[in-house]
């Protein structure tokens, strides 16, 4: 465990009990909204297929539960959810549904610091929180975190550079500069996965949201050695 | 060869070679087929050749009708002379080989005269070629096919296994609530195997955490008594005591109170859970040295050897005073141990510490081993069940220090205890 002063990001910090609330019900208003979602679902099935099953997964981090009743569709699913914001978690448990809760285990940790052991857990399944992070350091220190917790696997999610969102957003910076509170970031494949390698990982699976238009993109990456 | 390749492989061989074997049978069966049929074949047709040609053609005194690529002998009629070499066949069917082509004959003796037919063989051999190539291409195809199949379902068959295989590296450090491993696979022989593992592993778990509780219990239990005897000698010393008794009390005090030390380490180890961090210290390495050096220094002095404490460096960091206490106190026990005469030396340095002494040092191949538990210098002297060391080892393991030991010229050995990064 480092004991170093954790890495504490600025928009870890606005994930009260309000935001929380919009968190949970953003993703169950408009059709975009929850097709947006059922697509997600599917990467992520696909996704915890290729990582083999897993049956220890660490959700992490878990905002409002939204992947739970997904990572509980299989019987023996032990799971792990993790969040930074403890509001988040209580809105998580109290708004999924009440056997998959009983599943799931919830903590509250930083990724950059996870309060488990080494090789704690089979799959660390890491949803929408890569994008966050513009630092490669802070990056690597997060992905040498995982490294150290999972067992055998990691799922996670971010924007990559190579489609036509990608290329707008790019555009749209140069003429008019990005602002000081953005907190979301585009990274090119080939530094990201040039990361991947340096913090110990294997690539097992690329998977798009909608190839060649949408930055989403999620890995399935496999511990070496 | 096959016992020695990983079991995927082991399959794709295995596959590989039963396709070999009886394809290879049956090319080599076409192969014999054919020829056989050949030989029959080409008897018939040109025994009727012969036929006509011997009771149509010449008995009208006609010549003989035939195709281009055959052509007639006959001993008895000198327009059709017969070569030497078939004089000494035998009559029917041959296969002759002349001037680099292949040639059938077919000889028939009637009434003393010899007839001969003989054809090329050309037509039929550019067929026979065809099909034996198409042989040929069937055996490579199946045994390619065999191999590609092999694989594929190699690695299904394999799945199973394989998973089982990966899902059990480094299992015991997985978090315990982990779901057991057999309930994924079916009632088979992995199955089987993943619950074997399972009930092993939590077998495992529960006898380390029986001795966990154990050694927590005994300690705690041991902890009243000794007090008492702490206390008792504590009363003891005040009183008017003649000089023997004192010298006893003293011991039985330092003994006493040795034993307590030893027995809060063994507490907080017990206590300690393996992703707890390490403890919040509380002591400097000054004031351990300090207080160790007290007690150890008129022991080492009664024995005649000489005993400095050296100061190499300021060291800021704050220990656990327990463990780190039983660290430096096992280590100049173990220095006063097998030191017979000259010093004893502790030297402080920053983020560590050194003890050297001029003892009978440890051989290179002991060393390594020196750590492990109940093992003993060669020269086993003073009491001691050889603990002390691995004892060392342990707390230093748990707190995150490094221990080592080197040799020091000409003898003795020097014990290096590091107990933080960036510092010697």
């Amino acid at each position: 465990m480092t004991t170093s002063s954790p890495i504490e990001l600025e928009f870890s910090r606005k994930y009260d009990r309000e935001h929380a609330y919009e968190y949970l019900h953003k993703h169950q208003h408009g059709l975009a909204r929850r097709l947006s979602h059922w697509r997600d679902e599917q990467l992520a099935r696909r996704a915890l297929k290729i990582a083999g099953d897993p049956d220890l997964v660490l959700d992490l981090p878990c905002g409002a539960g939204r992947f739970w009743p997904l990572l509980a569709e299989h019987p023996s699913r032990m799971i792990f959810a993790a969040d930074n914001s403890a509001d988040m978690l209580a809105i998580a448990e109290a708004a999924q549904p009440q056997e998959v809760v009983r599943r799931v285990e919830t903590f509250q940790t930083s990724a950059f610091a996870i309060d488990m052991g080494d090789n704690a857990v089979d799959s660390i399944f890491c949803m929408r929180l890569l994008h966050h992070v513009a630092d490669p350091a802070h990056r690597l220190a997060m992905l040498r975190e995982f490294h150290r917790v999972t067992r055998d696997t990691l799922i996670v999610s971010l924007w990559v550079d190579g489609n036509y969102k990608a290329w707008k957003r790019k555009r749209l910076e140069r003429r008019r500069p990005a602002r000081d509170n953005q907190n979301r970031f585009v990274v090119a494949r080939s530094v990201i996965e040039a990361e991947f390698t340096a913090a110990g990982f294997d690539i097992l699976d690329r998977g798009d949201f909608l190839p060649g238009y949408a930055m989403w993109r999620v890995y399935v990456l496999r511990k070496r050695g | 060869m096959l016992a020695k390749q990983p079991f995927a492989r082991r399959i794709v061989i295995a596959f590989t070679l039963m396709t070999l074997l009886v394809s290879g049978v049956f090319s080599l069966g076409i192969v014999a087929v054919v020829y056989f049929i050949e030989a029959q074949l080409v008897t018939e047709e040109m025994s009727r050749e012969m036929d006509s040609v011997l009771d149509e053609d010449l008995a009208h005194g006609l010549p003989p009708r035939l195709d281009a690529s055959t052509r007639f002998f006959a001993s008895g009629l000198p327009q059709y002379a017969m070569p030497d070499v078939f004089a000494a066949l035998a009559p029917g069917f041959t296969e002759l080989v002349r001037d680099e082509e292949a040639y059938y004959v077919f000889v028939r003796d009637v009434a003393g005269e010899r007839y001969v037919l003989m054809e090329d063989q050309h037509e039929f051999e550019a067929r026979e070629n065809a099909l034996f190539n198409v042989v040929l291409a069937g055996f490579l195809l199946s045994v390619l096919g065999a191999w590609v199949l092999g694989r594929l379902m190699a690695n299904r068959v394999m799945a199973p296994v394989s998973r089982l295989a990966n899902q059990v590296r480094h299992r015991d450090q997985l978090h315990p609530l982990a779901p057991p491993l057999a309930l994924q696979y079916p009632d088979d022989e992995v199955g089987h195997l993943a619950a074997a593992f399972d009930s092993t592993l939590g077998q495992l778990r529960q006898t380390l955490e029986r001795e966990r509780l154990f050694t927590a219990d005994v300690s705690h239990e041991l902890r009243t008594p000794l007090m008492v005897m702490l206390g008792a000698c504590e009363l003891l010393e005040q009183g008017e005591l003649p000089p023997r008794a004192q010298r006893q009390t003293a011991r039985i005090q330092r003994a006493a109170q040795e034993m307590h030390e030893l027995v809060e380490t063994f507490l907080l180890l017990a206590r300690a859970r393996p992703e707890q961090a390490s403890f919040v210290g509380d002591a400097s390495l000054k004031s351990v040295a300090a207080e160790q050096s007290e007690r150890w220094g008129p022991l080492l002095a009664e024995k005649g050897l000489t005993f400095e404490v050296l100061q190499e460096g300021e060291d800021e960091g704050a220990y656990n005073h327990t463990l780190l206490g039983t660290v430096m106190s096992n280590l100049l026990r173990n220095a006063l141990h097998y030191t017979d005469s000259g010093t004893v030396r502790l030297i402080l340095s920053r983020g560590g510490f050194r003890v050297e002494d001029s003892g009978v040092g440890i051989p290179l191949a002991e060393q390594e081993r020196m750590f492990q538990p109940f093992v003993r210098g060669a020269e086993q002297r003073g009491e001691g069940l050889g603990l002390g060391l691995s004892l060392v080892k342990r707390v230093c393991a748990h707190q995150g220090w490094e221990v080592g030991v080197t040799a020091r010229q000409p003898q003795g050995s020097c014990f290096q205890v590091r107990l933080r990064d960036g510092a010697s």
